[in-house]
């Protein structure tokens, strides 16, 4: 059954069509990036990255991070016309991942994405049709492929929205409908429908859809009769969300994305009109040809396809390897598409204690961090321990002898009034990083029952 | 399977909730535009109003100094600064638009004063240029503290230097950042009314602008220059010359009190009536936040209260109190900072960049 799977094909275009526009949006989203000035912001300008834990070789480039991204906005290009498509893809993986590496203060759901989506792009032949490749090389032409392949695509975006979905599962999110009550209850100035974000139905309302909407929308988008007014919804609902929040280039990745679920009938019309705007000859329609991986490269790609979905599934589930509540304590938080799901606001005073002269006194954060940076360490452990070995560390060689490192930190989770959240008696400079659960985590007044 | 996420779902229902996120359960409409102009017309405009009045005062006590060099004319000016000195605290925490453009607060009230150099640097005072921000901490209400208080000890003595051999490099100095401080005042107190008014209660946006100030004036130059510092928090060591009004010492609580007070009142509002965050936090179902940071004010003013007139004393003598009255008003930051901004969806930072 699974070789009879794996034997089936289907025609080329809507992966084309994919490849296009995914290279085209990550091109836009790499010039956004630039236009904004956050290169220099996010990349140049701090004294200080958080790295990622079993990362810390991943260093930031200071002026050559313009280079970086000038290396990833090409390979996205390429990407999109399909020219050395598969050197440009792993090009792309590596400078986009390696990016978003260098400092977890810009952790975002979607960059992660973008990751993962560009990894399996490298396996994946998406320049044997209406490439620049196929162009060149007319015998890698082949307009049916492995039917796996697309659908390799397609399980990763159910993946991202069911898992979405589930983590909206909870009972702040559909019981008391937080964050978004008060996501939405300020923004009644917001055009049209700003009045309606008074009512408190209405926060329910944008809760219980949006969860229904993410644990449901790909089986709507796989079902063929539901299909079309399906994607109206997600064509809709991530406008909306474009509206309200700053998601930046998300929406529309997904949007887009989220096309490769149409039959091939309206990703070959697309390739028409693509051809009309770049004006090349409408012809061709070469005859049937199908591409085959080689014995070789199956051997190859199978176990690691297999293996990265067999991670994508079970990554999520981490967190119940910890005690204390997920959302408090972020243990086993990322990689795991909870997105819009905390508001959290911290505040982080640190106090260095010189143990030989009995002397403290407390840090002011801007001395070392951004803003961006200040804000997210604020609320997360992982971050925060960081931190203080960096402060211990920088006491050291300002002569302190052994510096204690302790800090005062209060967090509010989605509304509930701040309460401490670190252990102040606990001198940071000595605890160790690990995967394990860091019992200096005070814990969590409240309950949130659910996934 | 779609029917099992949904019994879940639903079954989450029924489980019994909890109790702490109850307060928010009702239709809440808030008004971005009648709390902007509450605190335009019931705070700001109000406040620079009766600054620019006390600065006015100063200018002509000053000016009547200058003709006649007299001890009475000399308390007669001492008395309308520090009037001014007063009425400045609460316009210190409107520190956007033009207040902003033309540094307001650190031009009139960068302290401690930058004294070395301090007597050459008024004797070539012509080579010198006061707007340049390397001059900031050589002007503003430290300066004339330090030269109607911090001369000499004495009246006489301090008369002295306006009618010995330097009188004039004194007596100019003094009327040129006096002047400066009239200038500054009456360009920003005029654009509030006749300029950023009409957007500032047009445009929903300054919402965030005015509570970031506010915040950022509480923490940074209320809680941090008029007690950290001077009390040592930020290197271990205390060093009371680093207080507001150090030249008269005695005053410096007053100036703490003011600008205390001034910040609570901005906070409760003028009246019952009046828009207020108070308000808007009571108006969308927060009254445990909002009876929070209310009696921590008052917990607040009461160990401030508690302190010796003069702080530097107090730092020298008891600096224990002093980290107490800090605490006291690290509580308040704390529930503006945190739990304030996250209520009203403000972002307390303005790097901008995409979230999730």
């Amino acid at each position: 059954m699974i070789s009879a799977y794996l034997n089936k094909t289907t025609k080329t275009a809507p992966l084309a069509v994919f490849r296009i526009f995914f290279g085209l949006l990550m091109f836009i989203s790499i010039v956004r990036f630039w236009a904004y000035g956050w290169i220099q912001t996010v990349y140049i300008q701090p004294k200080f990255y958080f790295t990622y834990y079993g990362f810390e070789f991943v260093k930031p480039l200071g002026s050559w991070t313009y280079l970086l991204f000038a290396i990833c906005g090409v390979s996205a290009l390429m990407v999109s016309i399909g020219y050395k498509y598969r050197l440009a893809i792993i090009i792309f993986f590596l400078s986009f991942t390696y990016t978003e590496l260098i400092d977890k203060t810009t952790y975002l759901n979607h960059y992660y994405f973008i990751s993962v989506l560009s990894f399996v792009l490298i396996f994946l032949p998406a320049n044997c049709y209406f490439s620049v490749d196929a162009y060149l090389k007319p015998q890698i032409k082949a307009n049916y492929i492995p039917k796996w392949t697309i659908d390799a695509i397609k399980v990763l975006l159910a993946i991202v929205y069911i898992y979405a979905g589930l983590a909206k599962i909870n009972s702040d999110w559909l019981l008391h409908a937080q964050p978004i009550k008060i996501w939405l209850r300020t923004r009644t100035d917001f055009p049209v429908i700003g009045k309606l974000f008074a009512y408190n139905w209405v926060h329910y309302f944008f809760s219980w859809f949006g969860m229904l909407y993410d644990v449901f929308i790909v089986f709507f988008l796989f079902y063929k009769p539901t299909r079309k007014v399906a994607y109206i919804f997600v064509a809709v609902f991530h406008i909306l969300t474009h509206l309200l929040f700053p998601i930046g280039m998300f929406p529309y990745v997904m949007i887009v994305s989220t096309l490769i679920y149409f039959d091939a009938s309206l990703h070959e019309k697309i390739i028409i009109i693509l051809k009309k705007i770049v004006r090349l000859p409408k012809g061709e329609i070469q005859e049937n040809s199908t591409y085959l991986y080689s014995k070789n490269s199956v051997k190859i790609i199978a176990p690691i396809l297999v293996t990265f979905f067999m991670i994508q599934l079970l990554l999520p589930w981490r967190y119940l390897a910890y005690p204390g509540e997920l959302f408090w304590t972020e243990e086993g938080y990322r990689f795991s598409w909870r997105v819009m799901l905390i508001e959290k606001v911290g505040l982080s005073t640190f106090t260095i204690v010189n143990p030989k002269k009995n002397q403290r006194f407390e840090i002011r954060n801007n001395d070392f961090l951004t803003d961006f940076q200040i804000k997210q360490m604020s609320t997360q452990p992982d971050f925060i321990l960081q931190y203080a070995y960096m402060l211990r560390d920088y006491y050291t060689e300002q002569g302190v002898e052994n510096p204690e490192v302790y800090v005062e930190s209060y967090v509010t989770l989605n509304g509930r009034l701040n309460t401490q959240f670190i252990d102040p008696k606990i001198n940071l400079a000595n605890e160790k990083e690990s995967f394990a659960h860091k019992n200096w985590i005070l814990p969590f007044y409240g309950t949130i029952k659910g996934l | 399977m779609k029917n099992w996420f949904i019994f879940i779902a639903i079954g989450l229902l029924f489980i019994s909730c909890d109790d702490e996120l109850k307060s928010t359960e009702e239709d809440a409409i808030f008004d971005r535009i009648s709390l902007l102009t509450s605190v335009a017309d019931n705070h700001a405009i109000p406040e620079y109003k009766n600054f620019v009045a006390d600065v006015s005062i100063m200018v002509t006590t000053k000016n009547t100094f200058i003709a006649d060099k007299t001890e009475a004319n000399l308390v007669a000016f001492r008395n309308a600064y520090l009037k001014a000195y007063t009425s400045f605290q609460p316009v210190a925490k409107y520190d956007f638009s033009l207040a902003q453009d033309v540094n307001f607060y650190q031009n009139l009230n960068a302290h401690p004063l930058r004294l070395a150099n301090f007597e050459s640097f008024i004797l070539n005072q012509n080579n010198e240029n006061l707007e340049s921000v390397l001059n900031q901490d050589r002007q503003g209400f430290p300066a004339i503290d330090y030269l109607i208080n911090g001369l000499s000890t004495t009246d006489t003595e301090i008369l002295e230097f306006y009618t010995g051999e330097n009188a004039t490099d004194y007596t100019t100095f003094l009327s040129k950042i006096v002047d400066r401080i009239n200038t500054l005042s009456t360009n920003v107190a005029t654009d509030w009314e006749n300029n950023l008014r009409a957007s500032f209660i047009s445009d929903g946006a300054f919402l965030n602008i005015f509570v970031n100030s506010y915040i950022q004036y509480f923490e940074k130059r209320l809680r941090a220059s008029k007690i950290d510092f001077p009390a040592g928090k930020f290197d271990g060591s205390p060093s009371p010359e680093q207080i507001e009004s150090v030249f008269k010492p005695e005053e410096s609580k007053a100036l703490l009190i003011e600008a205390l007070e001034s910040s609570r009142t901005f906070y409760t509002g003028v009246n019952a009536e009046a828009d207020s965050l108070s308000k808007v936090l009571i108006t969308l179902g927060e009254e445990g936040l909002d009876a929070q940071i209310k009696l921590k004010f008052l917990e607040a003013l009461n160990v401030v209260n508690g302190l010796n007139d003069n702080l530097k004393l107090q730092v020298e003598t008891d600096n224990t109190k002093m980290l107490e009255a800090r605490d006291a008003l690290q509580e308040i930051v704390r529930l503006l900072k945190i739990d304030l901004t996250s209520k009203l969806n403000i972002a307390i930072t303005f790097q901008d960049n995409d979230g999730d």
